[in-house]
């Protein structure tokens, strides 16, 4: 049974923290996969805001975290998304997953964040100098989260 | 009565974060057809990349809904 942990902060985190985290302790894993999402300066960008729906985020993290357990033999899942205020290049979400082999892992890994962009009530908002908009969902997460959720359309659902 | 929320662009269209509802609405649709009735603003619910979360649950279709529901409306996700 992997071990499923979900996070929700607005305070910035250390990502060599948390990749440590998943790291070492399981003797029975020969693989750590992790995804870092940070923010990107592009378009006079001066930061990024995220809101979410506080309770149904946390749930929608889990179920996702807990499909890719299912599908792939994991020891760890972990997911953790900042909220709130976020300056150029800092960390907006860590994913990772540790597991025997590393397919697993670096399966889960993609899995996790490409179905956390459509399935989980999060919303950015874009500062800039001239004004500052709500970020549209984009066809290509889109398609990346379909791709793994077409045949499993119940677990994440 | 139905407790409404509105989140993010939803949120500013609609000038307000949350609203308590006296009605009969027994389904979403009909929900946003009395909100479009009222109002302008709520056509954009109508959308189909509109998500739809009653009870923290993201509503299936044919979804219903029953007094004391609490139903959000959502635009599409864009986290990660």
């Amino acid at each position: 049974m992997a071990r499923i942990e979900i996070t929700i902060q607005a305070a910035p985190f250390d990502p060599a923290v948390q990749l440590a985290s998943i790291s070492g302790s399981d003797t029975d894993c020969g693989a750590v996969a992790s995804f870092l999402g940070q923010v990107r300066g592009e378009d006079g960008l001066i930061a990024l805001e995220l809101e979410h729906y506080p309770g149904v985020t946390e749930k929608a993290l889990r179920r996702i975290a807990e499909s890719a357990a299912e599908r792939w033999q994991l020891a760890r899942a972990v997911i953790l998304h900042r909220v709130g205020r976020m300056e150029l290049g800092e960390a907006i979400v860590f994913v990772g997953a540790a597991a025997p082999h590393r397919r697993a892992a670096l399966d889960a890994t993609s899995f996790m964040i490409d179905v956390l962009k459509t399935q989980a009530p999060f919303w950015k908002k874009t500062h800039t100098k001239t004004g500052s908009h709500w970020v549209e969902a984009r066809a290509e997460d889109h398609a990346a989260s379909t791709r793994w959720l077409k045949d499993r359309e119940s677990e994440t659902g | 009565m139905l407790h409404i929320r509105y989140f993010a662009a939803l949120r500013d269209q609609m000038g307000m974060s949350e609203e308590s509802l006296e009605t009969n609405a027994a389904t979403p649709q009909a929900l946003i057809a009395e909100l479009r009735a009222r109002d302008d603003r709520a056509d954009l619910l109508a959308e189909p990349f509109i998500r739809i979360i009653i009870n923290d649950e993201i509503a299936r279709e044919g979804a219903a809904l029953k007094p004391g529901d609490t139903i959000a409306f959502c635009p599409p996700f864009s986290g990660g």
